[in-house]
């Protein structure tokens, strides 16, 4: 499951917003969102499996929390090429400005 | 459903001066990227920068249309295995009135899948994510 896959989903997007705020096992996330726990631990799975959410096992419990890196792929092309090409396009006219006084 | 990117600029200098730092490898990549450019049809370059997120670094370009001091087109082919981009870029340079180059850039060919990380995300969780992926800066 891709990252884009992984957040389509309204509620899942939810319970990671949640996780970036803090780590949390499925009883936590149970009582903050209107949904079952098998729907929670449903959405965590689909998390896990993109790469955006981890794991961890205390005692009986499993916390889980956000993978910082998981978020790399999400470079929005347009957004960046809009700032990169005015950025770009200043340094063209300095060199210009240096061509003419040559 | 395609997006394009459109900038006009004016330059100081003549059409053809502007032509030599669109096409000349040292001039171009003095203010866009470390290149291998030919102004010819067919010719295969690349463009290469720092890695960005899971993108690394590296545009990869054919020359797709050249008239001499008037219009150059390329692809713009890079991004990540999942997210892929496959764009066009095109120049375009017309004489100004009086003196100077109106320089026409056309980027286009982005699809919704580009701007997804945009639309998905609110602006809070998008100021999160930046800073967790360290995107803000090429």
């Amino acid at each position: 499951m891709d990252v884009f896959r992984a957040l389509a989903d309204p509620t899942r997007r939810a319970v990671f917003e949640q996780l970036t705020r803090g780590e949390a096992t499925v009883k936590d996330l149970t009582k903050k969102f209107d949904v079952s726990q098998p729907a929670i631990s449903q959405h965590l799975g689909a998390l896990r499996k993109g790469g955006l959410v981890v794991e961890r096992r205390e005692g009986r419990f499993t916390y889980y929390r956000v993978e910082p890196t998981g978020l790399r792929p999400l470079v929005n092309w347009i957004e960046h090429y809009q700032a990169f090409w005015l950025d770009r396009l200043a340094k063209l006219k300095a060199l210009m400005q240096e061509l003419e006084d040559e | 459903m395609s997006k394009t990117i459109e900038v006009s600029y004016d330059l100081p200098g003549p059409p053809a001066k502007v032509w030599r730092a669109l096409t000349e490898p040292k001039l171009l990549g003095s203010w866009l990227m470390e290149n291998d450019i030919k102004p010819e049809v067919g010719h295969h370059f690349m463009f290469r920068s720092k890695p960005m997120g899971d993108w690394d670094g590296r545009v990869a370009c054919e020359v797709l249309e050249v008239v001499p001091h008037e219009r150059l087109v390329y692809s713009w082919r890079g991004g990540s295995g999942k997210h892929v981009l496959d764009t066009t870029v095109t120049w375009t340079l017309a004489a100004k009135p009086g003196g100077g180059t109106r320089l026409k850039l056309e980027h286009a060919g982005f699809t919704d899948d580009n701007a997804m990380a945009f639309e998905m995300m609110g602006r809070g969780w998008r100021e999160k994510a930046g800073a967790l992926a360290e995107l803000s800066e090429m």
